[in-house]
């Protein structure tokens, strides 16, 4: 699957006017939703790499694991596993503890184990060269609703490196989804060690955003199911350009530089 | 001559005919008065969501009153022969009246009107595209040109001391003021939007706040998609 995508920043104060022009735009509500990004770094190696664990893969129906296995193996990767949650989730383990009177011992503890909930896997390769395409093109693989992601990626060698919460309206019109994204940082943990997946979430104000000026990231983006056959490609351009002309003047959508988006394994 | 007495379907089906009427007229009047007595105006979403839930009620009594048109032009209404007739005549006369009132038919007469006028002009969907082509560019213009702008030329001529807004809040404030109100929103913290919904479904967009970094940087787009991509951070509380 190929993704193409435009992207282009919104200051925080513009982001209400920015939403109702979408809103009217694609005649829909934005669909509001929180994400927990974990970042997963591959095995620092060049050659050697083993990919998905074979006795694993032999299980799975989808042919889409096998084309994620062949593209590890040919290169280690910087995978992203996300999981939905909800406003309320955050600050519950602080909440309980609060709580612990004689009936708090009772009450059961909100501890969020990642491996026992559905979460989306996310490959992504370095965008293709331009080559006069005006928009970015990337591969992408998205594995959804799977179980068990933090146990298969540590038996891949994978290492958490970063874990991040993505807040974002989401609009859709025809092939094209909009996004407008701001990621948060969690501040650090007395409790629970670092580098590991955390069991609680803190309190939501006590989330960082990342750009200190609170800036919103709106892609726009289209996904090609075959990306060799170059007349869905084109279909797919297209649309993403008629985007950009639509907003002239309003959002300067761009391409951006392929490297912003490299996803390969420093070694 | 037909059958004298309504079945029990028929019934059901007058009776669904006069729930929906009625629950079209509640739904009319709450939100007639809605925008008449709440200030400042109802959100912009609860609006849109009233007007949603009017344009479904108005499609579903009209798919009722054509499933049933047979019913129903065949339905006559009598007063039983023991009526005071003539003691209560007047009630009588407002009960079975047929004929409409004659501002009501001003109405079904317009509505009649522009429904000739859409059918023998152009097709629905030639007016979509033009209104599709014609409100995009319109939006563009609006976004470049005149987003930024609080009120409309009309208004301006007639003087922006007379425009009831509706609005708690004063517009068009001068600088210094806004000035002022960065100071605060520096010492609050950065005021962020939340969207949550409400009773009725309708996304609120409600401001809650996340904490600010008091040395946090300003990052470039591409720092921060660099970041969502590979989780690359050179920041101060990388873990």
């Amino acid at each position: 699957m190929h993704e193409l995508f435009l992207s282009t920043q919104v200051a925080n104060e513009d982001l209400q006017r920015a939403l109702r022009i979408l809103q009217g735009y694609c005649g829909m509500k934005p669909v509001t939703f929180l994400r927990r990004r974990l970042i997963w770094e591959g095995p620092r190696m060049r050659n050697g790499l083993k990919g998905i664990d074979a006795g694993f893969l032999k299980r799975q129906s989808q042919p889409i694991w096998r084309s994620l296995h062949e593209q590890l193996i040919r290169q280690s990767y910087i995978i992203t596993l996300l999981y939905d949650v909800k406003r309320e989730q955050f600050g519950e383990g602080e909440k309980a503890g609060v709580q612990d009177g004689d009936e708090g011992q009772k009450e059961e503890d909100p501890v969020i184990d990642c491996d026992q909930l559905l979460g989306i896997l996310r490959w992504t390769d370095l965008p293709d060269p331009a080559g006069g395409r005006p928009v970015n093109s990337r591969l992408l693989v998205n594995i959804e609703n799977e179980r068990g992601l933090c146990t298969l990626l540590k038996s891949m060698n994978h290492r958490l490196t970063q874990e991040m919460i993505q807040e974002c309206h989401r609009f859709v019109l025809g092939n094209v989804v909009f996004d407008f994204s701001r990621y948060l940082q969690l501040p650090p943990s007395d409790t629970e060690p670092v580098s590991s997946i955390r069991s609680k979430l803190p309190a939501y104000e006590s989330l960082v955003p990342f750009d200190a000026e609170n800036k919103w990231v709106l892609t726009a983006s289209a996904l090609v199911f075959n990306g060799s056959v170059p007349d869905h490609m084109q279909k797919g351009i297209d649309e993403l350009m008629t985007v950009k002309t639509d907003f002239e003047g309003c959002f300067d959508f761009q391409a951006l530089d392929r490297h912003i988006f490299d996803t390969r394994v420093k070694i | 001559m037909a059958q004298p007495s309504l079945t029990q379907e028929d019934l059901k089906a007058l009776e669904q005919a006069r729930q929906r009427l009625y629950q079209l007229s509640n739904n009319i009047a709450s939100l007639k008065s809605d925008v008449l007595r709440s200030n400042p105006l109802p959100q912009w979403s609860s609006l849109q969501t009233s007007a949603a839930i009017l344009a479904s009620n108005v499609v579903a009594l009209t798919a009722h009153l054509n499933t049933h048109a047979e019913l129903l032009s065949k339905t006559v209404v009598y007063p039983s022969t023991n009526y005071p007739g003539r003691t209560q005549e007047g009630l009588l006369g407002q009960l079975l009246r047929k004929k409409l009132e004659p501002h009501v038919e001003t109405w079904v007469e317009e509505g009649r009107d522009l429904q000739g006028q859409l059918n023998t002009g152009e097709t629905e969907e030639a007016l979509l595209s033009w209104a599709k082509d014609w409100s995009s560019e319109r939006i563009s213009t609006y976004a470049a040109e005149e987003a930024g702008e609080d009120y409309t030329v009309a208004e301006r001529e007639m003087g922006i001391e007379n425009v009831r807004t509706g609005l708690r809040r004063k517009l068009e404030e001068s600088d210094s003021e806004e000035e002022d109100e960065d100071d605060e929103m520096e010492d609050a913290g950065v005021q962020v939007t939340s969207a949550r919904r409400s009773s009725l479904g309708q996304v609120e967009f409600g401001m809650s706040e996340v904490k600010k970094e008091p040395n946090g940087k300003a990052r470039s787009v591409e720092d921060i998609l660099r970041l969502a991509t590979s989780g690359v951070d050179p920041g101060p509380i990388r873990r």
